[in-house]
């Protein structure tokens, strides 16, 4: 599609408007494919991939393992803290330490269907009526 | 002589005083673990800057390595973060720097790996949990805590909810330094004591001192693994530090 060279061998005004109309279609172009890499890079940036951390098995599970664990850990600190404050032992220490299990298997369950390790509720159903970042499942 | 001569696994990671210092009542002595962690600067500092001193159109080796390390943390940023994260790359890189360095000069022998400390890591993980939530904050103001409400939960079970998100947030930095901390303990530990079980078994002489060829070739291969696992955690203790911005930019 490219233009042939004609430099300083045609005088003719027509084709010299010709040689524009081709000039300014490939300067479109190149308009449109900038246009297009950008709205890719855009897209790129609003749908962060989670899939970055390593997947084997062993991983997996001594991430498993760690969030469980941490999650007992802080229940049960956060617990005993608000206990020495208020003086209820071991009230707040036993419930949060329950909560604290509750939370570290949420995030288990979080890591498993692919929102990684983020905390913090993943609005799905808002982002599947945006038609973009589709999970299997549910 | 194997009782004698045997060390402990543990002993390895002992913090010792180079130069005792104190401040206010304060031990802020610079140890061993101070010096790694300044060697850990130096080092990766010196490798960028004598990487990037002769720059040239085709990298050479080192160039090549420094642009690689560049790009791939550039890379995670961007496809984790977006493009708003590109405020917070130079972080980030220093962050992957320190923590690479540090890590693979912990596997030099008589080195000291200050990753191993849970002191350390925790630290680092609790900066950056504070400054992601004040990132969050200021970004977000009041709209940051929608962050601990499950929309299309019951009404009833909301409050409960919201203390299970408020303490699925907390811990991050603990499983964050956990991970780092742990890996780097088990692993150092695991290397001392296969070294460890290759002497005492040579020491007991005679034909049994084949047996400690066994230990001693575990050892190789595990020495490989440690510096896969010195990489890998260094780029996790990252990638995860860039999910928990992108979390704090976006909230979803």
């Amino acid at each position: 599609m490219l233009a042939p060279v004609t430099f300083g061998l045609s005088d003719n005004t027509d084709m010299n408007d010709h040689e524009r109309h081709r000039g300014k279609d490939r300067l479109q172009d190149i308009d449109r494919r900038i246009d297009r890499m950008q709205e890719d890079r855009a897209e790129k940036a609003r749908g962060p991939d989670r899939h970055g951390l390593p997947a084997g098995a062993g991983a997996i599970l001594a991430r498993v393992a760690t969030e469980l664990v941490a999650g007992v850990i802080v229940g049960t600190f956060i617990g005993w803290v608000l206990d020495r404050w208020f003086g209820t032992s071991p009230l707040f220490l036993v419930l949060l330490f329950f909560l604290g299990a509750a939370a570290g298997m949420l995030n288990v369950w979080r890591m498993v269907s692919g929102r990684g390790m983020a905390a913090g509720y993943f609005d799905e159903h808002r982002r599947d009526a945006d038609g973009e970042d589709k999970q299997d499942g549910d | 002589m194997a009782s004698e001569g045997m060390h402990s696994p543990v002993e390895q990671f002992e913090i010792r005083s180079i130069v005792d210092l104190s401040a206010g009542g304060y031990d802020i002595s610079f140890t061993n673990s101070s010096l790694f962690m300044l060697l850990a600067m130096v080092v990766g500092g010196g490798f960028l800057f004598s990487a990037m001193r002769n720059r040239e159109l085709v990298p050479g080796r080192m160039q090549g390595a420094a642009e690689m390390m560049y790009e791939f943390v550039a890379d995670m940023v961007r496809s984790n973060v977006g493009n708003d994260g590109r405020a917070y790359f130079p972080f980030v890189f220093t962050l992957f720097v320190f923590l690479l360095f540090g890590n693979m000069l912990g596997l030099i022998p008589y080195s000291y790996t200050f990753t191993s400390q849970i002191i350390v890591t925790f630290a680092m993980a609790g900066f950056i949990f504070l400054a992601v939530t004040l990132i969050g904050l200021f970004k977000h103001g009041l709209h940051f805590f929608s962050f601990f409400v499950p929309q299309g939960a019951p009404k009833v079970l909301i409050p409960f909810l919201i203390v299970i998100e408020v303490i699925s947030y907390f811990v991050r930095p603990v499983s964050l330094s956990v991970r780092l901390f742990a890996n780097m303990l088990a692993g150092h530990t695991m290397l001392k004591v296969f070294a460890g079980l290759a002497v005492m078994i040579s020491g007991a002489g005679g034909i049994a001192m084949t047996g400690s060829l066994l230990p001693f070739l575990a050892l190789v291969g595990l020495t490989g693994l440690e510096v896969l696992v010195a990489a890998l955690q260094a780029y996790v203790f990252t990638i995860l530090t860039c999910m928990y911005l992108n979390d704090a930019l976006h909230l979803h």
